[in-house]
């Protein structure tokens, strides 16, 4: 990579370097956030990073659901009053937030890591969907909700899941088109998210 | 409709260009290379969201100019139109490659840039814009519609059709993706590494959009035709019977069985073989061919007529007069054709064409035109 810049000391254009993979950083942001760190008290500094060990040491990913979490099973699936009937299909870990901020959705939720990509050569055994099947087995559930994004590779997920659950005779519903064309769940807002969640329909 | 304010900023040559448009005529004088066709340029850019010239869009910046703003080009236009006016912005900006960019390695090698488009102040996409301002650019380049490649002619169809449609604009998008994962996914289950039946929801996008595609090609294409003819005849001293036909890949009819037919062959190839992708448009003068038989003469009073019937067309469509941009193409017609064209596009609301030389012009014409010379990025009246 090439970062136009003055010449640095080593340490500094490695951190600068490693900021510039995160997504949205520049490396305008890269730099500004690398002469703060150099600016930091050395203690925090010290608990940033192990705040970042942390994440990776500690966080794992939830046996039943696939979401992230620090106690196996998560507190979602573990929690008292969640309607154990009801599991809605998310792409990534972020998009549990907003459905959660809703309150008005008490069942539980899977994690899919992913949508189908054929470009990013991804495709339906690299995604969580055989550990949603098993979960589909027990008899339990009676709705599963799509909430992939509305976009062509959430919709290709939405369709391959609805055929492979389909023949189980489970109900299946996907959120209503509330949902600003092409907008994620990450940045729908709760009112619009309420109105997509109840006005679901079976597909 | 008509812009009557244009600025500039470190656009191609223009470090700053503040310019009241007048309406109807525009006549703009200048030698090579002075910004006349930077200025028609920056109108297209403003209302589709793209240059007609360039690949690199970096060369829209004007990277010498020692001022704030250094590496954004800026450009707006004030619009009066039916139903409104409206303020137009686009800032131009050279945006660093992402890691996964970099990572990939694209052979692109230039740095992309990034448009921020605001309409009336308020952010949009580019999907938004087009469709804004109505033009319609004639070009040297025109004739390549009629004797070059067929993407020239599918590219001219998407282009025009977007400007008139922003339903058009948004399936042609959508159909681009599809293409994209499907591509990729023929090869994937060509090498074995994925199942053929994930082509089902890909195969009926496909389907789904590009039957919209070659629907609305199809309606355009017969308007087209219909305002061409007759404008091809008077061109040509009622010896040529112009005749556009549009040739999609598929019917809408036949698309899912014939995608069916080419499954095998597409897996092998690892493309999409059937599809308005694959479309193109001919140009029959007396029934003969012009794309193969046709001399440049009359491939370049074709592609007059072309874009003379485009003006017509939009013009129908939006309920409003397109903005014509005429770039240097008065050099190339003889003296008739020449009279003949600026007659028939007088009318419209809005003209600007450049020239290197104002003796193209009858002084009739000359009259009723704002005369203004370009020169070294600077615009002033004559
Ligand atoms: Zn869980």
């Amino acid at each position: 990579m090439n970062i136009d810049f003055v010449p640095t000391a080593q340490p500094v254009s490695r951190l600068i370097e490693e900021f510039h993979k995160l997504p949205g950083i520049g490396p305008k942001t890269a730099q500004r956030l690398t002469y703060f760190l150099i600016r930091m008290p050395q203690e925090e500094a010290r608990a940033l990073a192990e705040a970042i060990l942390a994440v990776k040491d500690k966080i794992i990913l939830c046996s039943i659901c696939q979401n992230i979490t620090d106690s196996d099973p998560c507190i979602i699936c573990c929690g008292e009053g969640r309607d154990r009937t009801k599991i809605c299909v998310v792409e990534e870990p972020l998009d549990i937030l907003p459905l959660e901020r809703t309150r008005e959705y008490k069942g539980l939720y899977h994690v899919l890591h992913g949508v189908i990509s054929p470009m990013d050569g991804i495709g339906p055994d690299d995604l969580k969907i055989k550990e949603l099947l098993s979960r589909l087995q027990g008899g339990e559930v009676e709705e599963v909700i799509l909430a992939t994004n509305p976009n062509l590779e959430g919709e290709a997920t939405a369709m391959y899941l609805q055929r492979l659950i389909t023949p189980l005779g489970i109900k299946m519903t996907r959120l209503a088109r509330g949902l600003p064309f092409g907008a994620d769940l990450e940045y729908a807002d709760e009112v619009t998210l309420i109105r997509a969640l109840q006005g679901r329909q079976e597909v | 409709m008509y812009i009557e304010h244009l600025s500039l900023i470190n656009f191609r040559n223009y470090e700053r260009l503040e310019l009241e448009l007048p309406s109807h005529l525009m006549v703009l004088q200048g030698d090579n290379a002075q910004g006349k066709t930077n200025l028609l340029e920056a109108i297209y850019l403003l209302a589709t969201a793209r240059s007609h010239r360039t690949a690199t869009e970096r060369e829209l910046i004007n990277w010498s100019a020692p001022r704030e703003g250094l590496g954004i080009a800026r450009l707006l236009a004030q619009v009066q139109k039916r139903g409104g006016n409206i303020r137009v912005e686009i800032a131009v900006m050279a945006a660093y490659p992402s890691p996964e960019e970099v990572a990939t390695a694209e052979p692109s090698g230039a740095t992309h840039v990034q448009k921020r488009i605001r309409i009336n102040g308020i952010p949009r996409r580019a999907s938004d814009l087009v469709g804004q301002i109505n033009v319609v650019l004639f070009s040297s380049q025109d004739i390549d519609l009629i004797g070059g490649a067929p993407s020239l002619r599918r590219r001219y169809l998407d282009l025009t059709n977007s400007q008139v449609n922003s339903r058009y604009l948004r399936a042609l998008q959508r159909y681009n993706k599809v293409l994209l994962q499907r591509n990729h996914l023929l090869r994937l289950i060509g090498e074995r590494r994925a199942a053929a039946d994930q082509l089902d929801f890909w195969d009926r996008e496909l389907v789904g959009n590009g039957s919209y595609l070659i629907n609305e090609r199809q309606l355009m294409v017969a308007e087209l035709n219909e305002f061409a003819l007759p404008i091809h005849h008077q061109l040509t001293a009622e010896r040529e019977k112009l005749g556009i036909t549009y040739l999609p890949s598929v019917s809408v009819m036949e698309f899912q069985d014939r995608l069916r037919e080419v499954r095998e062959k597409e897996v092998a190839l690892g493309m999409s073989l059937v599809g308005p992708h694959r479309d193109d448009l001919a140009f029959l003068v007396n029934d003969v061919d012009m794309n193969v038989y046709g001399s440049r003469g009359q491939q370049r009073t074709i592609a007059l007529s072309l874009k003379l019937a485009e003006a017509r067309f939009m013009h129908t469509r939006v309920d409003d007069h397109p903005i014509l941009l005429l770039d240097d193409v008065l050099s190339e017609l003889d003296a008739a054709r020449r009279h003949h064209l600026l007659g028939s596009i007088a009318s419209y609301q809005q003209l600007v064409i450049t020239t290197t030389d104002l003796d193209r012009f009858d002084s009739a014409f000359l009259a009723e035109a704002a005369l203004f010379q370009v020169s070294e990025g600077r615009v002033r009246p004559l």
